[in-house]
């Protein structure tokens, strides 16, 4: 007498596919309120003010939208990654540099270039900046096969340390002594709505995800990052380049992690410190899975995920909760995903004979 | 009283076994039974479920229905440990042995004959015991790697001999071996079967089967069709039992004129995967409108020689010229464009992408093609509706079972895969192209499609490489017959003017032709 | 300038700082050989280390902090298992839910309970091995260490001996080999995954608290910075054996105890802000490392691929 586990493929409808990672947002809250209420808070005051702060209230909505500005542009460059078959856990990094080059090229041409020519200038050493520090770990995995993650990672602290450096060094704010910062960037992207941090950041994600649709659905080049994905044989048997389009892959995203690095730096923050980046990089790779990889889908979940970082920063306040639970929700949400993903594509059978 | 006695004739009986894959009734109620002590052969073509079904038997699969009785007693084999301690061993198709292991290594795995610490000397002795006794041995300290595919599968028959069996499962045992090695496998078989042993041979070859086993049992389509004993066996008879009708492949071979050389291979070398020569000073040429076929057991050297001239492997030394070009450094996009067609043997890997529908998997190796390209700014978009209607052209003309053209390449099943590649490769109209094992795992009527193909390409001038281990294929198909073996070529000939036979004896390498002879002859046919 | 107490002290400091690392590269060492990746190691790792800073907060018993720390970390690696080998889910995948798992539970529960203060714990005291410290240079360095540095030397040659030397190690290599094969022979694939990617994660565990009991005394968010990562790539830098991938974690350890000597010699002569730069330097070893080591390393075949019995 025994169990055998017996998989046996299935076809789903691509409405099911599309809709099934969102299933385990209420299994996630779930958690959380079980978490809140473990460790003695209140989860019922948690939950009012993360919906009124998420999009209950017109403020709480504007701001979970430029929130999910830069979301949008990292899972959309990760999700191309994905397609590719790559793994780009460097978004943080990335971001984080691309930030540093805008607020450099800000700093140095602000005070004799016109605003609009600074940022220009800014967003495309941005693009890159993230371009080439990705281009480090897609060198790696396309000659050498050294785990993208593992390189990454590294670049990801090295990204870190080198904001440490120069916050404390070359672009340090002289009148700030005990804060690491930098001086105040003076142009700033148009507000789309005045006062909040909702900028035309935003409508350049939008074009940039369509954009990156297009990409990947309708031309050659999109169907040669797809199918080194999909089936890397099959790919080299096709005569198709992979090297190429595994660098080409890590460069894209790597440049759209960068511009959304230099989006929030000019848009949001409008000066350079060292707690820019808050994990936007792994959020990102959820983002881009509850987005199954494909840009018009990671629309949607970027919006989500924007409510839910807004709705996090109000309940912490509310209750005085550090904003790492939404980290580790995040990681709930994460695996959760998974196993719905399991079990949309596969029916598992379970016989006792 | 009657019904046990029966029942002590028999050490396995299956009954009713049916066993379902997504979309295929692979099994429909077969019942089978083992005698004690006999030779028992499972005849089948390609797909007819006898692999399936002894994978059931050795617990590799569940069946959805029927039951397994061992010496009278309703048994439950979930997995191939519960078929190794009932006494029932496997030796596979496709064999199972860890290429980076020693031969010693791979044999003790799993038996009983190792306590907590790795101490070899009881399994040393018991391999030299058995090896004794069957009057051959095997090399227990070399890395199987370095094995050929005979000496491969020796230490297979030792490795399931080692764990006592009763009973001992073949599948396709002599696909991968010489006619000389054949030979010694069924004096072999005859000498288990002495020593009690029940053997149960899987094969689609009938004369094979009419050789060397007491009783004959036919699987058509998943199902037992029948079942006679050798004295009432007839090659006719099993055949329409195999297939449902009288056959015999018949081709219709045009003698068209053979045109300018359209691949030329000179002075190659190739490595192998585990870095050493696979490939050894190979030269050869394909003319247009001629099939060159490379006969030899597999393994030596064929499929990285197909790797190379395509452009999957790199060449280490010599020139590939493709109709006058050197191609030996281009890309593989660039020989595509040049006119290269290749059907690896791996095809399911290599060749579809499951994930994609089969419009996608059109374009696998055609994509930069003009005719499926649109431009749009600078971006190069893909002619949805073209590339859709190829598609659906090939499903109709190659009849490949499928509902439409949107599903996934996965949910066909494994024929029409081969199928849908085939048709993919045979309709770009290359210059030159490679097959290999073109209709490994074909039932007979998609064969006999493939190989008529192949030589209306011929005929139409094509210039056609294949490489089969099928003798009767490459003796069918050839115009020039070359023999691999061990990385070279070590004769060339007219398919009139040799045996089987004595093919068989340059397969093993025992004859070879001197290099100015193979020379001579590449030049002079 | 270069004295010989101080060569000993950057030995010293640099054997230490190697050990986490060394530790969760041996347990991942087994897991890959089995076949499985587990980029969670980092992740293990956190929770490890708070687990063990939060237990001998509590009740000051570092032998049973052990104990606890390690059943956790084969809960952990039991989860990972679970996902990859009976689920068949992508094992990066897997890996990185593990991650963000550990890193937001650890850092979260820490605040919860300690709010956003620092809180030191009493470290272990580095104990010298009687006879073999006093060998001049190296004495200090290799035989004056902390616990945990102890069991890592320990650990070294059981772990070889494990994998060489026993039918445990061969079938376990077996199975990241040709798990169909060592299948077909009646070897429990997912047995063997299982136990190797829980002793896995049981030593990733094991290594963080070593990270926070004997060298930092604290615990505060990410702790590890990295080390189980680094700890994954070098098991394919060590060729999937945990002797070489030790080696690795001190390229590590040696780049961060040189690069703080120097930060000592910077913050003296006022080149402070560039001392953030030093402290990318162990990273950089490792990137470095693994380019050239490397090149078409080929681990078990197998590594990374979920083992379905009835798919072709």
């Amino acid at each position: 007498m025994g169990i055998v586990l017996k998989f046996e493929k299935r076809e789903v409808s691509s409405w099911v596919s599309a809709l099934a990672p969102y299933a385990s947002i209420p299994i996630a809250f779930l958690v959380m309120a079980i978490a809140l209420y473990l460790t003695g808070y209140d989860p019922l005051l948690g939950f009012t003010s993360f919906f009124h702060g998420a999009f209950l209230s017109q403020l709480g909505l504007v701001t979970s939208l430029a929130r999910s500005t830069a979301f949008l542009l990292m899972a959309v460059g990760i999700g191309l990654a994905l397609n590719a078959g790559v793994l780009n856990i460097g978004g943080e990094g990335q971001y984080i540099i691309g930030a540093i080059v805008a607020t450099a090229i800000v700093i140095t041409t602000q005070d004799f270039l016109p605003p609009l020519v600074s940022l220009i200038l800014a967003l495309t050493g941005s693009l890159v900046a993230g371009a080439l520090w990705a281009l480090v770990a897609g060198v790696l995995k396309a000659y050498m096969g050294v785990n993208e993650v593992i390189t990454t990672i590294m670049m990801n602290i090295l990204a870190f340390r080198l904001l440490q450096w120069v916050l404390r060094g070359p672009l340090k704010n002289p009148l700030s002594e005990a804060w690491p910062m930098s001086p105040p960037l003076k142009p700033h992207l148009l507000e789309l709505v005045p006062g909040t941090t909702f900028n035309i950041g935003f409508l350049l994600a939008l074009l940039v995800a369509i954009l990156t649709q297009f990409i990947l659905y309708k031309t050659t080049i999109g169907y040669k990052i797809r199918i080194t994905g999909a089936n890397v044989d099959a790919a080299l048997y096709g005569g198709i380049n992979v090297k190429n389009i595994v660098i080409l892959a890590f460069m894209y995203s790597g440049a759209l992690c960068g511009l959304a690095g230099a989006v929030d730096i000019l848009g949001v923050f409008h000066f350079l410190y060292e707690g820019i980046s808050i994990g936007l990089g792994y959020t990102s790779v959820v983002v881009a899975l509850v987005g199954r990889s494909v840009p018009v889908l990671i629309i949607p979940a970027s919006l989500m995920f924007g409510c839910i970082y807004n709705g996090f920063t109000h309940l912490q306040s509310a209750l005085g909760v550090s904003y790492t639970l939404s980290k580790a929700i995040e990681g709930v949400i994460y695996l959760v995903i998974l196993v719905i993903h399991l079990s949309t594509e596969y029916r598992v059978k379970v016989l006792v004979r | 009283m009657d019904i046990k006695r029966e029942r002590d004739e028999y050490i396995v009986e299956m009954k009713g076994i049916t066993k379902r894959f997504p979309g295929v009734l692979a099994l429909d109620k077969v019942d089978f039974n083992i005698k004690r002590g006999e030779i028992v052969a499972l005849l089948g073509e390609n797909g007819a479920g006898k692999t399936t079904l002894m994978n059931i038997l050795y617990g590799l699969y569940v069946p959805d229905e029927g039951e397994i009785y061992v010496d009278g007693v309703e048994v439950s084999i979930r997995s191939p440990a519960d078929a190794i301690r009932l006494g029932i061993n496997m030796v596979h198709q496709q064999f199972m042995l860890i290429e980076n292991f020693t031969v010693l290594e791979n044999i003790v795995l799993g038996s009983k004959l190792l306590g907590v610490k790795l101490d070899y000397r009881r399994a040393v002795e018991e391999c030299n015991k058995i090896s004794k006794a069957l009057g051959f041995s095997i090399p227990l300290q070399r890395r199987v790697s370095e094995l050929s595919a005979g000496e491969r599968q020796r230490v297979e028959i030792v490795k399931a001999l080692i764990r006592k069996p009763r009973v001992l499962i073949l599948d396709e045992p002599t696909s991968v071996l010489t006619p000389q090695e054949v030979k010694e496998l069924f004096k072999l078989l005859r000498d288990l079967k002495g020593r009690g042993i029940s053997v149960v041979f899987i094969s689609h070859k009938l004369n094979e089967v009419l050789e060397i086993a007491d009783r004959i049992v036919v699987l058509r389509r998943g199902k037992k069709v029948g079942e006679l004993s050798r004295e009432l066996a007839d090659p006719l008879l099993l055949a329409k039992m195999m297939v449902g009708k009288e056959t015999l492949i018949t081709l219709n071979k045009s003698t068209a004129s053979v045109g300018d050389v359209v691949l030329l291979v000179k002075d190659l070398t190739v490595y192998g995967d585990d870095q050493r020569v696979a490939v050894n000073n190979v030269s050869l040429r394909v003319r247009r409108g001629e099939i060159v076929g490379i006969a030899g057991v597999a393994g030596n050297g064929q499929k990285e020689l197909a790797e190379a001239i395509y452009g999957l492997r790199p060449v280490a030394s010599g020139k590939i010229f493709l109709d006058g070009v050197d191609v030996t450094k281009m890309s593989i996009k660039d020989r595509l464009k040049l006119g290269i067609s290749y059907v690896p043997q791996d095809r399911i890997r290599y060749g579809v992408v499951r994930a994609f529908t089969l419009i996608d998997n059109v374009l696998i190796d055609r994509v930069d093609e003009e005719h499926f390209n649109k431009k749009l700014l600078f971006f190069n978009l893909i002619d949805v509706k073209k590339v859709t209607k190829h598609a659906e052209e090939l499903i109709m003309k190659y009849e490949i079972v499928a509902p439409h053209a949107y599903v996934k390449a996965g949910t066909l099943s494994g024929g029409n895969i081969q199928r849908l590649i085939l048709a993919r490769e045979l309709e770009r109209a290359p210059k030159l192209m490679i097959a290999e094992e073109p209709t490994a795992g074909l039932d007979i009527k998609a064969t006999e499609y493939i190989r008529q193909k192949l030589l209306d390409m011929k005929a139409s001038g094509v210039g056609i490489l294949l490489i089969s281990s099928d003798l009767s294929e490459i003796f069918q198909l050839s115009d020039i017959i070359a023999v691999m073996y061990n990385g070279e070529i070590v004769g060339v000939f007219k398919p009139e003017e040799i045996s089987y036979e004595d093919i068989g004896f340059y397969m093993t390498g025992l004859y070879k032709m001197p290099r100015e002879e193979v020379l001579k002859r590449w030049e002079s046919y | 300038m270069i004295s010989q107490d101080m060569v000993s002290s950057i030995i010293n400091l640099a054997i230490l700082m190697s050990t986490p690392i060394a530790i969760a590269s041996v347990g991942e060492t087994f897991a890959q050989r089995s076949g499985v990746v587990n980029l969670g190691v980092e992740g293990i790792m956190l929770i490890g280390a708070f687990l063990a800073f939060h237990f001998v907060n509590v009740t000051g018993n570092m032998a049973l902090s052990y104990l606890v720390v390690a059943f956790v970390g084969c809960l952990m690696g039991l989860l990972h298992a679970f996902l990859t080998v009976t689920l068949r889910v992508n094992q990066t995948i897997s890996g990185m839910g593990v991650y963000f798992l550990g890193f937001g539970l650890s850092d979260y529960l820490y605040k919860a309970i300690y709010g956003l203060k620092y809180v030191p714990i009493p470290k272990a005291t580095p104990t010298p091995i009687p006879g073999l410290s006093s060998i001049p240079v190296i004495g200090y360095g290799l035989f004056t260490q902390l616990p945990s540095v102890y069991i890592l030397y320990v650990l070294l040659p059981v772990s070889w001996f494990i994998l060489e030397k026993t039918k445990y190690g061969l079938y376990t290599k077996a199975v990241g080999e040709n798990p169909r094969v060592a299948d077909s022979l009646g070897v429990n694939v997912s047995l063997y995954r299982y136990i190797n990617v829980i002793i896995g994660g049981a030593l990733a565990a094991l290594a963080g608290s070593a990270l926070c009991l004997d060298i930092t005394g604290l615990f505060y968010e990410n702790l590890t910075m990295g080390m189980g990562f680094i700890a994954v790539g070098l098991v394919a830098f060590g060729k999937w054996s945990p002797i070489r991938a030790f080696v690795g974690s001190l390229v590590f350890g040696f780049t961060w105890s040189i690069s703080s000597t120097l930060q000592t010699y910077f913050q003296r002569v006022g080149l402070s802000s560039y001392i953030y730069l030093l402290l990318m330097l162990p990273y950089l070893a490792v990137v470095i490392a693994l380019v050239l080591m490397s090149r078409r390393a080929r681990g078990p075949a197998s590594l990374g691929q979920p083992y379905f019995r009835e798919w072709l």
